[in-house]
């Protein structure tokens, strides 16, 4: 004889039929992702590490303002640097909240709440690192051609592929939080027997 | 809460295990044992049907209304 109690829950509610049944279903998508989320991360790496090589990346960039920018400091070649690995650590914290989420719904918790949290993770990441590559590029800039007179000057330059960027950020981040919602109802209906 | 459920009250009456309950109802063990302790949100009216039909009895016999206490006014 026991009361109904709202204060206790049910355990985490094993996975339905109906979202085992979708876990076969997506599962291959779930592996892509997964894999291009991994490849991304270490594509990203390697453009990055590309730029340790001085010479190519003061030429290319160089050609880029259109200066010569060889004179400069190791100091502010190494700032520069140091800003561009800086990007990576938000990609790479991206790139894991994609491959963790992707696990999660590959283990059939689709509807949970913790899927919904990483995929919010995913849009606060992806958001940071759209942030940091919007400030870092004419950080830069500024540290590899102050006070050299420079053909092109871009400064703080926001583009289309930007805008892209920030509404699918926005899109994932309003996406998680009405997959909560939704999670936390079906954790509800889990405690109705 | 006001809401107590007496199915392990009726069980024990009928002499059936919850397991038993559990295979004929068609639903886990484990919702039966969290029926049991009142550890649940709600009880579907085709599960209830289910139980009375084999407990052979009425909801009644596995809810019941008891009225929470009024709080004690010297507490508040």
């Amino acid at each position: 004889m026991s009361g109904i109690s709202t204060e206790t829950f049910a355990p985490q509610a094993a996975p339905t039929e109906a979202q085992t049944l979708l876990r076969a279903r997506i599962g291959w998508l779930c592996q892509i992702i997964r894999a291009l989320a991994a490849i991304w991360v270490f594509w990203v790496l390697f453009d990055i590490l590309r730029l340790s090589d001085r010479a190519s990346w003061l030429g290319n960039y160089g050609r880029y303002v259109g200066a010569d920018l060889s004179s400069i400091s190791q100091t502010r070649y190494l700032l520069a640097f140091a800003l561009e690995i800086s990007i990576w650590l938000f990609v790479a914290a991206t790139g894991l909240a994609i491959w963790r989420l992707f696990s999660i719904y590959l283990s059939g918790q689709i509807f949970t709440v913790d899927a919904a949290l990483w995929l919010r993770r995913i849009g606060a990441f992806g958001g940071a690192t759209v942030m940091a590559s919007l400030l870092v590029r004419p950080a830069v800039e500024e540290l590899l051609t102050a006070g050299i007179a420079v053909q092109r000057h871009h400064g703080w330059v926001f583009t289309a592929e930007d805008m892209l960027h920030v509404i699918f950020v926005t899109f994932i981040f309003s996406l998680a939080f009405i997959f909560k919602t939704a999670a936390e109802l079906v954790e509800e209906h889990a405690q109705i027997v | 809460m006001a809401i107590i459920v007496n199915l392990d009250v009726m069980l024990a009456k009928r002499k059936i295990r919850s397991r038993d309950l559990a295979a004929q109802i068609g639903i886990a063990e484990q919702n039966v044992s969290l029926l049991k302790s009142g550890k649940v949100k709600g009880v579907r009216f085709d599960t209830l049907e289910k139980i009375c039909q084999i407990l052979d009895c009425q909801p009644g016999d596995i809810l019941e209304y008891r009225p929470d206490p009024p709080d004690d006014p010297a507490q508040i």
